[in-house]
C-alpha cells in the first residue's frame, strides 16, 4: 500500500455531502434495527391519541354520513312545514300539494292510561293521515300493516310503554276521552331521529283517531307538519323558493333535507369537537412521555453520536439521524393509531345504532384519519426537537471520558421557532378538526392555563422538599435525594398525571355539589307537578279541585301561549347572530304569558313593573341575561309573531330569572289585553306538602281533565340528572384518556433514569444494602411522588370546582373532604405501582458485570 | 507518556480539534484550527485525523464493515464499502464483515477501530491507550496491526500508553507531568 496524502479539502464544500438526508437516513436505519422495543412507550402513546382522535373523528363522519344517506327518510320528505299551536293556512299547504305528495302530521304530549290498573304515563304522541310515511318504513313488532294499526280507534305504541302500562296487543288504553285499542308495538317510524330518552314514549295514531280524543283544542301545545315528496328531489330549492313567501308573515317555518336532523347535526359537531379536543389534551400529555422517551433513547446514544463526531459528522447530519429515526418510528406509531381510527365506525356501528334512526355509514373517512395522523406527527415532531436539540450540543471530546453528558440552557433561537411553527400548526389542525374556534381557544386557553398552575405547584413542591431536612432512616433519604436532585421527574409527573387526576377531582366535587343543590332545591322550592294544555273554560275547576286536595300548598297558574321573536329593536330576527347561550331565545317559538301584576319573587333589574290597571299600548317585561346578552335598552320594541299575527311592544323593565328554582318562569311577560283573546291554554305548577297528597292531585286533574298533561317534576329532574351523568361521564373518560397518557410519562421518566437507577442501586449493593431496603427507597419514593401529584391535582380541581359552582352557577360550594383524600391516595397508590413496575427490573441485576463496565 | 491526570488525553484531544486550547494556537494539516467552528473541525478532521479509543467505541447498531465504512460516507466515498472491506482483510477480519461489535472479542473490536481510523487514510493517527482494554498477547497484536496499517497510509501516529515497551517501538517518546511537557526522547 503506497502511502497517499489527502489534499486539503474546503470544509463547506464538504460539507455539502455529508449533511445530505439521504446518508442521514442510511445511517439513521441502521440505528433503528432492534432499536422499535426501546420506543414502546413513545409509540403507546401517540397509538392512543391519534387512535382516539381519529376514532372520534371517524365515527362523527360515520354518523354524518349516514344522515347525509337518509336525509329524505329523516326528514319525512323532501321538504317540511311546522308550525305550532295551529296548523298553517289552507293556502300553504294548497301551495304544497300543488308540488307533490303531502303528509300531514300532529304531535303533542298527552296521557295514556290503563282503564284497568289506572297507571298512567305521559307520552309523545303523533298523529297521522293517510299519506304518511311518504318514504321510509314504519315496523310493527306483530307484523302487522299500517293501515290496520292506524284503524280509528286503534294505537300503536312503543314496547317500552307497553311495559310500563302493563298491556299488550288488543288491551284497552286511554288517551283524552278516547278508548284505544292496542293495535301493535311500534319498533321504528322514519322521521324519528334520535332516541337518548326523556322525551317520552310514542303513541302514533291517525288523524281520525285524535278527533276522538278530544285533545286538540285550541292553544294546546301541538306541533304541526306537513312533509312534501317532491316529484322531482332536484326541484327542492325551486319549491322552497315558492313556500317561503307564503310563509313569510305566518308562524310557519320551512325545512329541507339539509336540515333532516338540525339538533343532532349540532350534537354530533358539539361531541366530536369536544372528544377530539380530549384526543388532542391526551396526545399533548403523551407528548410528555413521547419526549421523555426520545430523551432516554438518546441518553443510551450519546456514546454512538459522539462517535459519529469524533468520525467527522457535522452536528446537522447528527440532528437528522435522529429526527429521521424518531419519526420513521412515529409513523409507524402514526399508522397502527390511523388503523385502530379506520376500523372505529365499523366497531362502533351496532352500538350507536341503538341510539340513532339512522345506520352509521360504516367506510373509510380520509379526512379525520389524515387529521389524526397530522395530530401525531406534529405532536412527537414537537416534543422530539428539545431532545434532539440538546444531542446535536454533545461534545466528541467526552468520547475520551467516562460520562458523556447533554449541554443544558435554553435550546437555540432556530429549535425554538420550529417548536413555535409547529404549535401553530397544532392549533390550526386543531380549528379545522373541531371547526369551533371558541371552543377550540377556550379548551387550549383552559389547558394551558390548568397545565401552567400544575407546573407552578410542581416547582414549588420542588423547592419544599428540597428545603426538608435529611431523614435519617437510609431508604427515605435516598427517595426524598431521588425526588429532589437535578432531573428529577417530579415535574413532569405532577404535570402529566395531575391533568387528569385535577379533571378527575373536578367533576367528582362539582357532581356531588350539583346533586346536593338539585336534591335540596326539589325539596325545598320545586313543584311537584307541571300541568299543561289546561283549556281557559278548566281553569277555575282546576283550581277548585287542586286546592281542595288536603296537603296541596300552592297552585301557580298562568295563561300561555306560543310567539316566536319576529325583531329585536327593529332588526329582523334572521339578521341577528345571536350570543351562544341565548340563541335558545330566537331559535323556535317561546312560551309567552302576560299578567297585570309583578310575578312572586320576580326581582325587577332595570325599569319598573306597569301599573296593574294598565290597558295602552303592549309593554314587555323581559329576563335581564337575554336583555343584557341582545344588547337591547329600555324602550326597545320587540316584536312578536303570535299564530301569524306581529305584534310589537316596548320594553319597559327587566327581571332577574331563577330557571334553578323550578317554577313557572318566562322570558317574556306581556301587559294583559294584548293576547287575552289569542287561542292559548293555561299551566300550572302544584305544589304538595307530601308525596301522596302530589300524586293525588295529579290523579285527580288528569281524571278530571282527560285533554290536560301532567309533567313529574321528579321525573324531569332525574331525566336532567341522566343528562348530568353522561356528561359527567364524557368528562370522566376526558380524565381517564389523559391518566392513560400520564402513565406513558410515568414509563418514560421511570425509563428515562433507568441506567441512573441501576448504577445507584449496584453501589448501594455493593456498600451492603439488602434488595428490601432498596424497594423500600423506590416504594417511598414513587409513593411521595403519587402523594404530591395527588395533592397539586387535589388543589386545582377543588379551586377550579368552586369556581365553577359559585362564580358559575352563584352556589354554595361544600368541599368533601372524602372525594379529596380517596383521590390523593389512590392517586399515591397507582403512581407509586406503576413506578415501581417500571423499576423493579433494575433491582434484580447482580452489581459484579456492571462494576466491571462501570470502572 | 505520562501519570494519570498529568494531560495526555487532553492534549489529544486539542489535537483532534476535540477541545479548544486554552492558550497558543493550534494547526493542523496548515489550518490554524484554534478558532475553528465545529462543524469545519470535523470536516477537517474526517479528512485528516483517525483516531482510536481505548474502549474501541465502535456502534453498536452496525456491523463491522458498516462502523469501518462511516467515516467515508460522511466524506460522501461511493467506494466506502469496498474499501472498508479491503481494510477489514488487511487487518485479518475478512471473515467477520457483518458481524456486530458485540459478536467479536475485544481484540477484534480494536482491530475494527484500526481498520475504521486508517480506512480514510489520514495524514495523523491518534490513540489512546489503544490496548488499555485488552490482555497483553491481544494487545501485542492488535499493536503490531495499528503499526502495519498506519505504515500502509503513510500516516503520522501519536499514541497514550502506560506500556513501556510499546512505548519503545515508537521513533520519539514524550512524557508529561502535571501538564508539562518533562522528557523528549528518540527510541529509535
Amino acid at each position: 500500500m503506497s502511502p497517499i496524502i489527502n489534499p486539503i479539502i474546503n470544509p463547506v464544500e464538504l460539507q455539502k455531502s455529508d449533511q445530505s438526508w439521504s446518508l442521514a437516513w442510511r445511517l439513521a436505519k441502521c440505528e433503528m434495527k432492534g432499536s422499535l422495543s426501546k420506543f414502546r412507550i413513545f409509540l403507546s402513546a401517540l397509538v392512543l391519541g391519534v387512535a382516539a382522535i381519529g376514532a372520534v373523528g371517524s365515527v362523527a363522519e360515520s354518523m354524518r354520513s349516514g344522515i347525509g344517506d337518509n336525509a329524505r327518510t329523516l326528514l319525512g320528505g323532501d321538504l317540511e312545514i311546522s308550525s305550532r299551536q295551529t296548523a298553517v293556512d289552507e293556502t300553504v299547504y294548497a301551495a304544497a300539494k300543488s308540488l307533490g305528495q303531502v303528509a300531514s302530521t300532529l304531535e303533542m304530549r298527552a296521557m295514556l292510561r290503563n282503564p284497568e290498573t289506572k297507571e298512567r304515563k305521559l307520552v309523545e304522541l303523533k298523529a297521522v293521515d293517510s299519506a304518511w310515511p311518504l318514504i321510509g318504513d314504519v315496523v310493527i313488532e306483530s307484523g302487522i300493516a299500517l293501515s290496520e294499526g292506524l284503524a280509528p280507534g286503534k294505537a300503536l305504541l312503543q314496547p317500552s310503554l307497553m311495559r310500563n302500562l302493563a298491556v299488550e296487543v288488543g288491551d284497552i288504553v286511554q288517551l283524552g276521552e278516547a278508548q284505544l285499542i292496542v293495535a301493535g308495538a311500534l319498533t321504528s317510524e322514519p322521521d324519528r331521529t334520535i332516541n337518548f330518552g326523556g322525551f317520552g314514549p310514542r303513541v302514533l295514531i291517525s288523524a281520525e283517531t285524535i278527533a276522538l280524543t278530544g285533545l286538540v283544542k285550541p292553544g294546546s301545545f301541538i306541533s304541526y307538519r306537513s312533509k312534501i315528496l317532491l316529484d322531482n328531489p332536484a326541484q327542492t330549492p325551486q319549491a322552497a323558493a315558492q313556500l317561503k313567501p307564503l310563509l313569510a308573515d305566518s308562524h310557519g317555518r320551512l325545512r329541507d333535507v339539509s336540515s333532516a336532523a338540525p339538533g343532532f347535526d349540532s350534537f354530533i359537531a358539539r361531541a366530536e369537537a369536544f372528544l377530539i379536543l380530549v384526543g388532542l389534551t391526551a396526545l399533548l400529555i403523551g407528548g410528555l412521555g413521547v419526549g421523555s422517551a426520545v430523551r432516554a433513547w438518546l441518553q443510551s446514544r450519546m456514546g454512538v453520536i459522539a462517535t459519529l463526531k469524533c468520525l467527522g459528522a457535522p452536528s446537522v447530519l447528527i440532528y437528522r439521524i435522529y429526527l429521521l429515526q424518531i419519526m420513521a418510528i412515529a409513523t409507524i406509531g402514526v399508522a397502527l393509531g390511523v388503523t385502530i381510527a379506520a376500523i372505529a365506525p365499523a366497531a362502533t356501528a351496532s352500538l350507536l345504532a341503538q341510539y340513532v334512526a339512522v345506520p352509521p355509514v360504516v367506510a373509510l373517512f380520509p379526512k379525520p384519519l389524515f387529521i389524526a395522523g397530522a395530530f401525531g406527527l406534529l405532536t412527537a415532531f414537537i416534543f422530539t426537537l428539545l431532545p434532539l436539540s440538546r444531542a446535536r450540543g454533545i461534545r466528541a471530546s467526552q468520547l475520551f471520558r467516562a460520562l458523556i453528558t447533554p449541554p443544558k440552557g435554553l435550546p437555540p433561537f432556530g429549535v425554538l421557532l420550529r417548536m413555535a411553527l409547529a404549535a401553530i400548526a397544532l392549533t390550526i389542525l386543531a380549528l379545522l378538526a373541531t371547526a369551533d374556534m371558541r371552543l377550540t381557544f377556550g379548551f387550549i386557553g383552559g389547558a394551558i392555563g390548568a397545565l401552567g398552575l400544575l407546573a407552578l405547584l410542581g416547582e414549588g413542591v420542588m423547592r419544599l422538599m428540597r428545603r426538608l431536612p435529611s431523614p435519617s432512616y437510609v431508604p427515605a433519604r435516598l427517595a426524598l435525594s431521588a425526588i429532589t436532585r437535578q432531573g428529577s421527574p417530579l415535574r413532569a409527573i405532577i404535570i402529566a398525571f395531575g391533568l387528569g387526576l385535577s379533571v378527575l377531582v373536578a367533576v367528582t366535587l362539582t357532581r356531588h355539589n350539583l346533586d346536593q343543590q338539585i336534591s335540596n332545591r326539589v325539596a325545598d322550592k320545586a313543584p311537584d307537578w307541571f300541568f299543561i294544555d289546561i283549556q281557559p273554560d278548566q281553569i277555575d275547576r282546576f283550581r277548585t279541585i287542586t286546592t281542595s286536595i288536603d296537603g296541596i300548598s300552592e297552585v301557580q297558574t298562568t295563561p300561555v301561549l306560543r310567539a316566536r321573536v319576529a325583531a329585536l329593536a327593529g332588526t329582523d330576527a334572521s339578521e341577528i347572530t345571536p350570543p351562544e347561550e341565548v340563541s335558545w331565545v330566537l331559535r323556535g317559538d317561546r312560551a309567552i304569558t302576560w299578567q297585570a301584576d309583578q310575578p312572586e319573587g320576580a326581582r325587577i333589574i332595570d325599569g319598573t313593573w306597569w301599573e296593574t290597571d294598565y290597558q295602552g299600548p303592549p309593554l314587555i317585561s323581559m329576563s335581564k341575561e337575554a336583555f343584557d346578552a341582545f344588547n337591547l335598552s329600555l324602550g326597545d320594541m320587540i316584536t312578536l309573531n303570535v299564530l301569524g299575527r306581529k305584534i310589537d311592544a316596548k320594553i319597559v323593565n327587566t327581571r332577574e330569572v331563577e330557571w334553578e328554582n323550578f317554577s313557572i318562569n318566562f322570558v317574556f311577560i306581556l301587559t294583559p289585553g294584548v293576547l287575552d283573546k289569542a287561542p292559548h291554554s293555561w299551566i300550572a305548577a302544584s305544589y304538595a306538602d307530601n308525596e301522596a297528597a302530589a300524586d293525588k292531585a295529579e290523579a285527580a286533574i288528569t281524571d278530571a281533565f282527560p285533554n290536560v298533561s301532567a309533567i313529574s317534576v321528579k321525573e324531569a329532574v332525574a331525566a336532567a340528572t341522566n343528562i348530568l351523568d353522561l356528561l359527567g361521564g364524557a368528562i370522566r373518560l376526558t380524565a381517564l384518556v389523559t391518566l392513560v397518557s400520564g402513565i406513558a410519562v410515568l414509563a418514560g421518566t421511570v425509563a428515562s433514569s433507568e441506567a441512573q437507577r441501576l448504577s445507584d442501586s449496584i453501589i448501594m449493593k455493593v456498600l451492603g444494602a439488602r434488595r428490601k431496603d432498596i424497594l423500600m427507597a423506590w416504594v417511598l419514593e414513587y409513593a411521595l411522588l403519587g402523594l404530591l401529584t395527588a395533592l397539586c391535582a387535589s388543589v386545582i380541581g377543588t379551586a377550579a370546582s368552586a369556581a365553577l359552582i359559585s362564580g358559575f352557577l352563584q352556589a354554595d360550594f361544600t368541599p368533601d373532604l372524602f372525594v379529596i383524600a380517596s383521590t390523593a391516595i389512590t392517586g399515591a397508590i397507582a403512581t407509586c405501582l406503576l413506578g415501581l413496575f417500571g423499576a423493579w427490573r433494575s433491582l434484580g441485576h447482580r452489581p459484579a458485570p456492571h462494576l466491571r463496565e462501570l470502572a | 507518556m505520562g501519570p494519570s491526570g498529568a494531560g495526555k488525553t487532553s492534549l489529544l484531544m486539542i489535537m483532534a480539534g476535540l477541545e479548544q486550547a486554552t492558550g497558543g494556537t493550534v494547526t493542523m494539516a496548515g489550518h490554524d484550527i484554534t478558532h475553528m467552528g465545529e462543524d469545519d473541525l470535523a470536516a477537517l478532521r474526517r479528512d485528516n485525523v483517525g483516531i482510536i479509543f481505548q474502549a474501541f467505541r465502535l456502534i453498536p447498531s452496525m456491523t463491522a464493515l458498516q462502523n469501518v465504512a462511516v467515516p467515508m460516507n460522511l466524506a460522501g466515498n461511493k467506494q466506502a464499502e469496498n474499501i472498508a472491506a479491503e481494510m477489514l482483510e488487511k487487518v485479518g477480519l475478512g471473515h467477520r464483515l457483518h458481524h456486530l461489535p458485540d459478536q467479536l472479542s475485544g481484540g477484534e473490536q480494536q482491530r475494527v477501530a484500526i481498520a475504521r481510523a486508517i480506512a480514510p487514510r489520514p495524514r495523523i493517527l491518534l490513540a489512546d491507550e489503544p490496548t488499555g482494554n485488552l490482555d497483553s498477547k491481544t494487545g501485542a497484536l492488535v499493536i503490531e496491526t495499528l503499526f502495519e496499517a498506519t505504515a500502509s497510509v503513510g500516516a503520522a501516529l501519536i499514541l497514550i500508553t502506560h506500556d513501556v515497551s510499546l512505548a519503545a517501538q515508537c521513533e520519539r517518546i514524550l512524557t508529561i507531568e502535571d501538564g508539562k511537557l518533562v522528557a523528549d526522547e528518540v527510541a529509535k
